[in-house]
């Protein structure tokens, strides 16, 4: 028996019927094939930039490069692969290393993320109302940028630690405790707004 | 603390512990509440934060991709200087077309040649060395037929560096390229240019999503080394370079400067302290072939280097560094990329 809240990670995001056929057009130098490739990632690409950086020039930045990146680098990528993740990875990567850089611990990083997100899921199955929505952006933007990075590839991309630990160039032992320091903090801020939600174990062992 | 599980609690919730670990873990919350409460509230971290959704400006992606293409076709513009120098190949093509003539004539003289892959060379036959791409095209021999897997491939020569003295005693003993061989050059050409075009410049961190192997004949795993790694395998390029080239003649010289070059070009730094490592490179490299045709790419390539470090933030030092690269490419008789400077120039004193 294992955890049972998370959905099988391939299945749960198939490539869209034709995006081989795009990657391959695109690898032949066809621009406009690979322009909707971007269309299609663009928005998960600035999310996971933005949510590591927490700043939109930076995210833009970051996620124009990252598709760039994929762009120079599309002759090695394997089209039988999904595209998503592996751009993610090259964001998500570009968005650590540009926090990490001089001059943006110089420059503190605007916080223009401190806000409920209106876009947000169904309020039916909402865990959180607004308050808590607010409480948890903040922690996450407290986080140590090193340990948000690996949270943001975990919980929103759902990559395996191996995954992750190639895309940040870590060990994946380092990727299990930064996880695992950044979800206590981030439970220790969500604990008061979660109500009954945290006490009802939702798989395996009760 | 240290007898309960938490540390292993959020590995356990990703299914990423080992058997021994996650039965260690589950024994430990069967007879653990505590553990219990701390796992049912790690479990929930991940779920609430995907609920807070991402928000950008109004109609910013709106015009995302096209965006994108533009940067694409600006960089493919200012890359297209550097992409006319003759590739390296070159030299595949040359020493296809040089068996392409010397094949037929041997074998008129009543002799056999086998293809250096399938048969020892024999000592007397300085044409079958295995540094030579183990091919003769199909109009060559009719009495030996060869598979298309055969065709020489570029690629297996493509930013490596080979033994220069079979290549060059080749291009002593063939005087001209003959028109039997053209069918083969044709496809060559084809497929070196797509190699070129897309010519993977891949970080490590690329180079770790994609499968190498599938293509195991090019740049042997270096899509899986790290940029250290890499940086050192370039090193030691731009040393043996000119080295090389000192023992042997013009043309083998032009093939290995070209890998150097392409060593170098490959390389995409993470931070501060590499981008001044391949700044460096680029300027030996200059400084090492200041008469080949890649000289006045690599002199860019320093000052886009420094550009590089400007836009980091690196530091007043390298800041200057950089303006004094491209005010002395600028002043250099021999510069034909000026304008790319200039407008180098311009973005680095334009505040982002």
């Amino acid at each position: 028996m294992g955890p049972a809240d998370r959905a099988p990670r391939d299945p749960a995001r198939p490539p869209a019927p034709d995006e081989g056929f795009l990657l391959a057009r695109a690898r032949q130098g066809d621009l406009s094939a690979f322009e909707q490739v971007v269309g299609r990632y663009q928005r998960r690409v600035y999310g996971t930039a933005l949510r590591i950086v927490r700043c939109h020039d930076v995210a833009d930045d970051v996620a124009q490069e990252a598709f760039l990146r994929a762009w120079r680098s599309l002759d090695r990528f394997d089209t039988t692969r999904p595209f998503g993740p592996w751009v993610c990875r090259i964001a998500a990567n570009l968005a650590l290393n540009h926090v990490r850089s001089p001059r943006t611990r110089e420059e503190a990083l605007p916080e223009e993320q401190a806000e409920p997100r209106s876009e947000a899921p169904g309020p039916l199955e909402a865990l959180l109302d607004d308050e808590g929505r607010r409480v948890l952006d903040a922690a996450l933007g407290e986080l140590p940028v090193e340990q948000r990075a690996v949270f943001v590839l975990r919980a929103f991309e759902e990559l395996s630690y191996a995954e992750i630990a190639a895309a940040l160039g870590l060990q994946p032992g380092t990727v299990m405790s930064r996880l695992f320091r950044a979800r206590e903090r981030l439970a220790r801020a969500l604990g008061p707004y979660l109500g009954l939600h945290a006490r009802r174990p939702r798989g395996g062992v009760a | 603390m240290s007898a309960h599980e938490e540390q292993r609690l959020s590995a356990w919730l990703d299914g990423e512990l080992d058997e021994g670990a996650r039965a260690a873990v589950e024994a430990h919350l069967a007879r653990c509440a505590e553990c219990r409460e701390t796992l049912a509230a790690l479990r929930a971290v991940d779920p609430a934060a995907r609920e807070l959704g991402v928000r950008a400006p109004e109609g910013y992606f709106d015009g995302f991709a096209a965006r994108v293409r533009e940067r694409i076709e600006a960089e493919a513009a200012v890359r297209r200087p550097a992409s006319w120098r003759p590739p390296t190949w070159t030299w595949a093509v040359a020493a296809a077309l040089l068996l392409a003539v010397v094949t037929p004539l041997t074998l008129h003289r009543g002799e056999t040649v086998l293809p250096a892959r399938t048969a020892p060379p024999a000592p007397t036959r300085p044409l079958a060395t295995p540094a030579l791409p183990a091919a003769v095209p199909a109009t060559a021999s009719p009495t030996r037929p060869q598979s298309a897997g055969e065709a020489p491939s570029p690629r297996s020569t493509a930013g490596r560096l080979e033994a220069p003295a079979p290549r060059q005693r080749l291009m002593k003993t063939a005087p001209a390229a003959a028109a039997p061989a053209a069918a083969p050059t044709a496809s060559i050409r084809q497929h070196s240019e797509q190699a070129a075009a897309n010519d993977g410049r891949l970080s490590a961190l690329e180079g770790a999503a994609v499968a190498p192997q599938r293509d195991a004949s090019r740049q042997e795993g270096r899509a899986a080394v790290s940029i250290e790694a890499a940086d050192a395998m370039t090193a030691q390029e731009v040393r043996l370079a000119p080295a090389t080239a000192a023992e042997a003649g013009g043309g083998v010289r032009a093939a290995d400067v070209e890998s150097a070059f392409r060593q170098l070009d490959h390389l995409r730094p993470v931070d501060v302290a590499s981008w001044r490592r391949l700044r460096e490179r680029w300027r030996a490299f200059a400084a090492a072939h200041p008469a080949a045709p890649q000289a006045d790419e690599a002199r860019v390539r320093v000052i886009a280097s420094g550009l590089e470090l400007v836009r980091l933030g690196a530091g007043a030092e390298d800041a200057a560094t950089f303006r004094r690269d491209a005010e002395s490419y600028l002043a250099r008789e021999d510069a034909p990329q000026k304008p790319r400077i200039r407008s180098m120039l311009e973005e680095a004193a334009s505040p982002r």
